[in-house]
């Protein structure tokens, strides 16, 4: 009996630890659509700013929360283990031509004009892929969708 | 330890250039540098982060037990000689030192050191950016100054060519004494003007050199620059930068962490009952300070809390405050520059028109005719003014143009980040 109650709160724990990975998975990649969807609406004004900023600012955040928070880095190299590398990729991270392509649209009059979180996404990359176990690490490497 | 090392390197190299009197030839590049490392105001501002950087080591440490013997001797005799609350109140009393940890207002106190710290970054960055802009805009000036100058200097000596014109026609019956008394007056003024000058050129450079951290006396010589094509310039819109000078403003940043501070400051008050935490909240923390805590559950619990409330209410409007003074500067500035984008073509004009009108009363004196001697001279003044306008407005344009970096934070600014991140190297 003492044992079937450990593994029910085991189980529960796992479970909720992996909704937690996946509800920040999810509103990262809510994010990234937006984020997409705004991309060509040149020039950018307040609203398009923020959308991208709210993006840029959230990729950084979950790059920071994995590697910062151990239990939150495990959760997400067991979540990761689970699932298609190539799907987590394209869902949460914008492509090097769609950064570009940002990149480019914040620059008027030669001055760059977006938050300064664009400029540092290679940063948050690189945090995502540091806090991934060795394994996952090559499998991120290999994958068109993740660089 | 590191830190005394620095300061002494600081001074000793201060000392060892109060023993040269070279003259040192400086450029933008190593005006930017030097304000990052020598200026003593940028320094003063690293060395207060570095205090409120210890300072949450300090707030976390004291969660640890400390020992207070004279408390200890106090509580062990108020268990045994039975005190006012008996053994129970002699435990109490010792809980603040033995477990600090359990004083929930400790744990707030070091969430808003932390937050304090980052507060006191974004303060540093913003420092750092005014000492740098300030600087800048001294370089420029100078060498406005020195090319007001030189058109002086040329202008004295095409006013002296007229001079000699007219005292020779005067000779000759052929103008009136007026004439040149009024050429000797503006030359004498002109003298006057290239003595206040010089002056204000030295007093740019030592301001510059002690922003640059020099020591008095160092003669410091400004490098030319890179004039941009004006030509190419364009009209500025304001709807551009609006985004971009607020969200990287770290005047704005700062006020942020200070509201997000004082939700960790009301938390205190709502749990004073388990004890007030005695920890300073640092330098920054002073905003706090005089916030009633109550050190107990008592009646004016309630309104210490609305009075914390209140003041994370007036930081916000204090943000918002700043978030228009931003938004004020950028519009003025834009406006600015919009201005002088179409004054400058009108100038340049005026430059040409005015040069070309003096060049053809020249020619015609050349050729004999008789021109008025009053008309050289307005002629003359007509080009010094539309010279003097031109380079201010060249000039302007430079400052105009770093002052929307400052805003932005770009270009020079953008070193911002390596500013704080060779700070936190030498923290360590």
């Amino acid at each position: 009996m003492k044992r079937i109650f450990i593994l029910m709160i085991f189980i529960v724990n796992t479970a909720i630890a992996q909704s937690d990975i996946t509800s920040m998975i999810v509103d990262v990649s809510k994010l990234k659509i937006e984020a997409e969807a705004t991309l060509g609406a040149t020039p950018y004004r307040a609203k398009e700013h923020q959308v991208i900023k709210n993006y840029f600012v959230g990729i950084n955040e979950f790059a920071t929360q994995i590697r910062d928070n151990s239990r939150t880095n495990r959760r997400f190299n067991s979540y990761l283990s689970g699932q298609d590398m190539a799907k987590f990729c394209s869902e949460t991270l914008i492509n090097i031509e769609n950064w570009n392509q940002i990149k480019t649209n914040c620059t008027r009059n030669r001055f760059f004009l977006c938050t300064e979180d664009v400029n540092e996404y290679p940063d948050s990359k690189k945090i995502i892929s540091e806090t991934l176990s060795t394994d996952l690490l090559q499998i991120f490497k290999n994958t068109p969708e993740c660089e | 330890m590191r830190k005394i090392i620095l300061a002494a390197i600081f001074l000793i190299s201060g000392q060892s250039w109060a023993q040269t009197n070279e003259e040192i030839e400086i450029n933008l590049k190593q005006v930017v540098d030097k304000v990052s490392t020598e200026n003593y105001t940028v320094y003063q501002t690293s060395l207060r982060v570095y205090q409120a950087k210890e300072s949450i080591t300090v707030a976390r440490m004291n969660l640890l037990p400390r020992l207070n013997l004279w408390k200890l001797a106090s509580a062990a005799i108020e268990i045994f000689a039975g005190g006012p609350v008996g053994a129970a109140g002699g435990a109490f009393s010792i809980v603040e030192d033995i477990a600090p940890f359990l004083v929930p207002a400790n744990w707030f106190r070091v969430s808003q050191t932390k937050l304090f710290y980052q507060a006191d970054l974004e303060g540093y960055k913003a420092l750092w950016a005014n000492e740098v802009l300030t600087s800048k805009a001294l370089y420029h000036h100078i060498l406005l100054d020195s090319s007001l100058k030189d058109h002086i200097l040329k202008s004295r000596n095409d006013l002296e060519k007229i001079y000699r014109i007219v005292r020779v026609r005067e000779t000759f019956g052929g103008a009136s004494q007026m004439v040149s008394q009024e050429i000797k007056i503006r030359l004498l003024a002109l003298e006057e003007d290239l003595r206040a000058l010089e002056v204000l050129i030295s007093e740019e450079e030592s301001l510059l050199g002690f922003m640059m951290g020099y020591p008095t006396g160092t003669r410091l010589k400004v490098s030319s620059i890179e004039m941009p094509d004006y030509d190419s310039l364009e009209h500025l819109n304001y709807e551009d930068f609006d985004f971009r000078a607020v969200d990287v403003s770290p005047e704005i940043k700062q006020f942020q962490y200070f509201i997000d501070a004082a939700d960790y400051a009301r938390k205190e008050v709502v749990y004073s009952f388990l004890g007030a935490s005695s920890l300073s909240r640092g330098l920054n923390g002073g905003i706090f300070d005089s916030l009633p805590v109550q050190t107990g559950l008592g009646f004016g619990t309630g309104a210490s809390i609305r009075i914390v409330k209140t003041q994370k209410e007036i930081l916000k409007v204090q943000k918002k405050a700043v978030e228009e003074t931003v938004r004020r500067s950028l519009n003025l500035l834009v406006n600015n520059y919009n201005l002088d984008v179409d004054n400058y073509k009108n100038l340049k004009n005026r430059v040409y028109l005015a040069k070309n009108g003096l060049k053809q009363l020249y020619q015609r004196i050349e050729f004999g005719e008789n021109v008025e001697s009053l008309q050289l001279i307005e002629s003359s003044r007509n080009v010094i003014e539309a010279e003097v306008a031109l380079f201010s407005v060249m000039f302007r344009f430079l400052n105009s143009e770093d002052k929307l970096s400052r805003l932005i934070f770009h270009g020079d600014y953008a070193k911002a980040k390596e500013a704080l991140k060779r700070m936190q190297e030498e923290e360590k």
